[in-house]
């Protein structure tokens, strides 16, 4: 499930990341393009940096801010690597911004100038000789056929431009829409198999009953069938682990037998004194040097039973929920 | 619940009458059971407890609470910025009589020491109290006094006054066993403390004694036979390891930081009535064990991040012993194998600091 949520959320942010890189570009083109580009000049939007840096001030803050929360949510989980990467995320947001805005305001305040000499005019200076170093005096303006600061002067239009770029982030969109859809279809038909950590709420359609059956059943030989008792009773209680993974409760690493047990709980899959008593019971046969004996077994039998019906219960009332299905036999 | 000397106490027998004390400081310390099972732990366990929190938590009520129903001597020391060493321990002084130099004991000889807002004088003072607290003896002059046994410090700390205030060194806080933080009352239960005091006519409730010094001696006694599984010692081994390995953590845990894992994860089982450990105990009591043990990197002050909150991850990130035991090369088969006598040191002095 994890894994599931994990690579949509990497999708939108690429897609996320893309479209901030597609509007700078094209804010930046709609107000200064560098000379030497098709596009070179001021463009429409010039007039409109300060409000463009504003923008990106506002974006930049607002997600510094929630990253600095969700940091602080998470404050210390993950490897050392995923921290040390974590710790550079926030000071990232903030010299992006920065940079950005620094990026806006010369692209804003500065016209591109045109002044460069022409083959056969401006500064003519005699390499050879060293001659003519005093440089002859511009021609002017209206004698040279000089591309001005203004955008109509570029050989392109920008309407052009901006019509392009909105096709081609249509068609991105487009692309994005298919892969989501078909990692959705995909996933779809990949039922069953909790991840590991995952907690589902509980039994459905899928077959998973017929898992809770089997792992019951497995327990039920494992009780009847090991001659030590302690062995037997951990191999129960690792039946019922089992039976809670397929039912969606999966045992996390860092998980005590309580941890698993209170998560089952919270998903509706164990209720009762049952399982807690097969938990001690494991704790006492997994950790302890006492004897065990056929008291303890038969404890860990009756508990397992009481486990066993409160599935079948689940199980029933999950099939009268979505309708008729083959009965089990737990 | 008598005050008789018990000679061997059982687990059960043990965590049977440590409840009953809890149950009676409960009397006078409201709604904090989980802060008095933590302070009972570390009595039980042997160590020393720092309780750290804001003014009129109860802090001081606990720990008079404690050495009333235990019975044990109590002796108080309120630390002030010029407070001495002699102070604390007790000096020679020259007694006119005999014409001799006679050693008059300090407030340290005392079964209960609460240190009261320890943090309020200077490091030396503070480190007068040292031996004290990891070999339970006095060296004055020379000669070296062993303290009445049991021995118990429990100190206040008052995390948010920085003026005039010497906060602990490493050394010193890694001499207590364990940090305990108590925290607000709910309201529903603040409302309760409030309409028991208008019952009664005391300022405080008037508690029982219910044991004595070689009772708790007897208590602590029952935790060594307390076995723990190999796999739980490799489990705390991971957990104190952990922290030494951290991103966000400058200096981990010592290797006393493990062996109060383990004395307080027996003090736990005691008190659950087990002759056991299990993973539940471990996990339990590391965040009061292991937070004050650690030295975050400065940058994580600027976030707030505070050790408890590392230790919490840590805990959540480190795995778990299997369900299914698996056998070691060089370990027994039984997975039971930890000779409760001989696992752990004596936790007064676990290295010979």
């Amino acid at each position: 499930m994890a894994r599931g949520n994990d690579n949509p959320r990497l999708g939108a942010r690429l897609a996320a990341a893309l479209g901030a890189a597609v509007v700078l570009g094209m804010a930046a083109v709609a107000m200064n393009a560098a000379r030497g580009t098709a596009l070179a000049g001021d463009g429409p939007a010039k007039g409109m940096w300060a409000l463009l840096a504003l923008g990106v001030v506002v974006v930049g803050w607002t997600l510094a801010v929630q990253v600095r929360r969700r940091q602080d949510r998470l404050a210390a989980g993950g490897t050392p690597t995923q921290s040390r990467i974590a710790s550079l995320v926030l000071p990232g947001f903030i010299l992006m911004t920065l940079a950005t805005v620094i990026g806006v305001t010369i692209l804003g305040t500065r016209s591109v100038q045109f002044s460069m000499p022409q083959p056969n005019q401006g500064v003519a200076v005699d390499r050879a000789t060293g001659a003519g170093r005093t440089p002859t005096a511009l021609p002017s303006a209206g004698s040279v056929d000089q591309p001005n600061s203004n955008s109509s002067s570029s050989p392109i239009d920008f309407q052009d431009l901006l019509i392009g770029f909105l096709v081609l982030l249509g068609v991105a969109l487009v692309v994005v829409l298919v892969v989501v859809l078909s990692r959705w279809l995909v996933a779809r038909r990949r039922v069953g198999g909790a991840a590991e950590g995952a907690v589902d709420g509980g039994l459905d359609e899928d077959g998973t009953g017929e898992a809770l059956a089997g792992a019951v059943q497995a327990g039920r030989e494992a009780l009847a069938d090991d001659p030590d008792p302690r062995t037997a009773i951990i191999a129960c209680y690792a039946a019922m682990e089992k039976s809670l993974a397929d039912g969606g409760v999966s045992r996390r690493k860092a998980d005590t037998p309580t941890d698993l047990l209170q998560r089952a709980a919270d998903a509706g899959l164990v209720q009762g004194h049952a399982a807690q008593t097969l938990t001690d019971l494991f704790g006492e046969a997994r950790y302890s040097t006492h004897p065990m004996g056929e008291h303890q077994r038969d404890q860990a039998r009756a508990a397992l039973e009481s486990i066993g019906a409160h599935l079948a219960a689940a199980t029933a009332a999950s099939a009268a929920r979505f309708g008729a299905r083959e009965e089990l036999e737990i | 619940m008598t005050a008789t000397v018990t000679d061997q106490l059982t687990p059960q027998q043990a965590g049977t009458r440590a409840h009953a004390v809890l149950d009676e400081i409960e009397r006078a310390v409201v709604g904090k059971r989980a802060a008095l099972e933590l302070v009972m732990l570390g009595v039980l366990a042997g160590g020393h407890v720092l309780i750290e929190d804001l003014p009129g938590l109860g802090k001081t009520l606990l720990a008079r609470s404690f050495s009333t129903v235990l019975g044990l001597d109590f002796r108080r020391i309120q630390f002030t910025p010029d407070l001495l060493p002699s102070d604390v321990t007790g000096a020679p002084f020259y007694d006119q009589r005999t014409g001799e130099m006679v050693f008059r004991p300090g407030p340290v000889f005392a079964h209960l020491l609460l240190a009261d807002e320890i943090n309020r004088t200077p490091p030396k003072t503070q480190a007068a109290l040292l031996e004290a607290m990891a070999e339970a003896q006095v060296s004055t002059d020379g000669v070296t006094r062993p303290l009445p046994k049991p021995f118990v410090v429990i100190a206040t700390n008052n995390p948010i006054e920085y003026e005039g205030t010497y906060a602990l060194p490493e050394a010193q806080l890694d001499r207590f066993l364990l940090r305990v933080r108590m925290g607000y009352l709910p309201v529903a239960e603040e409302a309760a403390m409030l309409r028991r005091r208008l019952d009664r006519d005391t300022p405080e409730a008037v508690l029982n004694t219910l044991s004595n010094p070689g009772e708790v001696v007897a208590m602590r006694d029952a935790l060594e036979r307390v076995e723990v599984n190999d796999d739980l010692v490799d489990y705390i081994v991971a957990l104190v390891d952990a922290t030494r390995r951290h991103a966000q953590i400058q200096v981990g845990a010592s290797p006393r930081g493990g062996l109060a894992l383990v004395q307080l994860a027996r003090a736990r089982a005691v008190m659950a009535g087990r002759d056991y450990v299990i993973p539940e105990d471990v996990k339990a009591v590391a965040l009061p064990a292991l937070a004050h043990r650690v030295t975050l990197k400065p940058e994580l002050w600027v976030r707030r991040i505070s050790a408890d909150d590392v230790i919490a991850g840590l805990v959540q990130s480190v795995p778990t012993p299997q369900t299914t035991p698996v056998p070691a090369q060089g370990r027994p088969q039984d997975s039971a194998s930890a000779v409760p006598n001989a696992a752990v040191p004596n936790p007064a002095n676990p290295v010979g600091a």
